[in-house]
């Protein structure tokens, strides 16, 4: 069978899709908040404290769209407010306001902010996967390896036990975690081996959108290299969408096509990777850029 | 676009650097041209006269202070590259427009092969398949079988460059920006990319060359543009 190779490109429309999720002013507060928190927050003066009030700005004005299997990279330093997208992506905390639509929830119709616990639930066991940065929040480490994964088929309505085993083993298998290492609890497994059962337990319910907060940060380094690998590879097959959350300008570099840089809260640029790292606009960009080493 | 692949008029690129107290750096200046379907176009000038900044514009790289990019898609519109949008331009990059850069970028545990092989996977070809040309390609360019699953950052420079020709080449995009591909090949390999090069043309890919070696600019190139310290000269 020949393949007609400079045509064999299942994407041929140029025109820019229906985005997968659109985030709208996200805006979260710790705090009761005053009129001049905004104001007295941010990038330009540094501070995610509004001295006013005392109130924390962990995010404000977030507003960005990803694609249908897009890799999205979100980087920054400490409190720059990346993690925050991310819980109140995944409703593991609440914004104080801002709307985000997901085109596969209700066909993007209804805001995933806004949504009673029930629906909450079918976000996270249907729609989107989680991977943190610590294995002991996204894991159960004394259950099995095979048993967390189990457990999210089973949220996931998945019945049949021999359909889950076969599910689990497969994920597992994929992840290189060894098949005999399946009914191991993730508590003694490497700190590399617990991210990619995290990574397969985010994967199993065949989500439409995975978000990686510092999946990689205190790997090390041929760790990391391994596990990039992977969620490249996976991400080619599975063509699901994925916002990639790290400090690490290298990481960012080769997974995402396109990337958010955030600081003290605010998104200060954004646009292709490349782009970011060899022509940055802001003066944050540009610092950050010149003080990586690779 | 009145039959034109690409059309630049008056682009223009400087750099501020905030970061040394706002500095401004000019790449360059006033940078007009037209390039037909089909066509190789050679930039030449002198090193840091501006050639590689106007094809990261182009790719999207950098950000063009002045002037525009017009391209034309093999369907539907013109597009304005420098009011495109992030997400327009990486939709334009691997099936219409290529870049290959000076460098090769390795990636963490792929080996020669899969590396030169990833424009195909990506475009949904079968792995064995993908392999098969990539395989072929590599043959072609002098880098023998044992080396296929070496993972290329152990190479030396040269061989570098063949690989990073190979990924380039082997999805021909419609636009083909080379942005000093040889610099580091002797003349036995710098003919057979030639050779790769004149393939690639007689296929109608377009393509925009930045070569230092003048000799090889005249041998590839319809026309050619001159740049002199960010300006164009010829």
């Amino acid at each position: 069978m020949s393949i007609e190779l400079e045509t064999a490109n299942p994407d041929q429309s140029l025109e820019v899709e229906a985005p997968l999720l659109v985030v709208e002013n996200l805006f979260k507060r710790y705090g009761k908040g005053c009129e001049r928190c905004l104001e007295l927050t941010g990038p330009d003066l540094e501070t995610n404290l509004c001295r006013n009030c005392g109130a924390l700005i962990a995010c404000a004005d977030v507003n960005f769209e990803i694609y249908p299997g897009e890799v999205l990279g979100v980087v920054g330093e400490s409190g720059s407010g990346k993690t925050t997208v991310l819980r109140c992506l995944y409703k593991d905390i609440e914004p104080t306001s801002g709307k985000a639509f997901l085109q596969a929830f209700n066909n993007g119709q209804t805001d995933i902010f806004q949504t009673n616990s029930q629906q909450a639930r079918y976000l996270q066991d249907f729609l989107m996967g989680m991977v943190r940065q610590n294995p002991a929040m996204g894991l159960r480490l004394h259950i099995t390896a095979g048993g967390n994964i189990a457990e999210r088929l089973l949220a996931a309505d998945w019945r049949t036990v021999s359909e889950i085993r076969e599910r689990s083993s497969g994920l597992l298998d994929r992840m290189e975690v060894p098949i005999k290492r399946m009914d191991d609890f993730p508590a003694f497994f490497s700190g590399g081996m617990q991210q990619r059962v995290q990574i397969a337990k985010a994967l199993a319910n065949q989500p439409v959108l995975i978000l990686l907060d510092e999946m990689t940060t205190g790997l090390d380094v041929s760790v990391q290299a391994g596990v990039i690998d992977l969620v490249k590879e996976v991400q080619r097959e599975s063509g699901v969408a994925i916002i990639v959350v790290s400090h690490d300008l290298g990481v960012i570099r080769l997974l995402s096509e396109r990337t958010l840089v955030m600081k003290n809260g605010r998104i200060v640029e954004s646009g292709l990777t490349d782009q970011i790292m060899e022509d940055p606009q802001h003066a944050y960009t540009q610092l950050l850029v010149s003080s990586t080493n690779y | 676009m009145n039959g034109f692949h690409l059309k630049v008029n008056n682009l223009s690129k400087h750099f501020l650097l905030h970061i040394l107290k706002g500095k401004q750096v000019r790449a360059f200046e006033g940078v007009s041209f037209k390039i037909k379907p089909g066509e190789f176009m050679g930039i030449a000038g002198v090193s840091g006269s501006g050639k590689s900044s106007i094809l990261k514009c182009i790719y999207g790289t950098y950000v063009a202070s002045d002037g525009e990019i017009f391209y034309q898609p093999e369907q539907g519109q013109p597009r304005e590259l420098t009011n495109s949008s992030a997400r327009q331009l990486a939709r334009l990059r691997g099936h219409e427009i290529g870049f290959v850069s000076q460098f090769l970028h390795p990636l963490p545990r792929t080996t020669t092969q899969d590396l030169v092989a990833m424009p195909l996977l990506l475009a949904g070809v079968a792995k064995a398949e993908a392999r098969l040309q990539a395989q072929e390609l590599l043959g072609r360019l002098g880098i023998g079988s044992e080396l296929w699953d070496g993972y290329p950052v152990f190479f030396s420079g040269g061989e570098q460059q063949r690989v990073n020709i190979a990924q380039a080449l082997i999805r021909r995009p419609r636009l083909l920006l080379l942005d000093e591909p040889t610099s580091a090949l002797d003349s036995q390999n710098q003919a057979v990319v030639v050779a790769l090069l004149e393939e690639a043309k007689a296929a109608g890919v377009t393509m925009l060359g930045v070569f230092h070696d003048p000799a090889l600019l005249q041998r590839l190139s319809d026309k050619v543009i001159t740049l002199s310290r960010g300006k164009q000269v010829a």
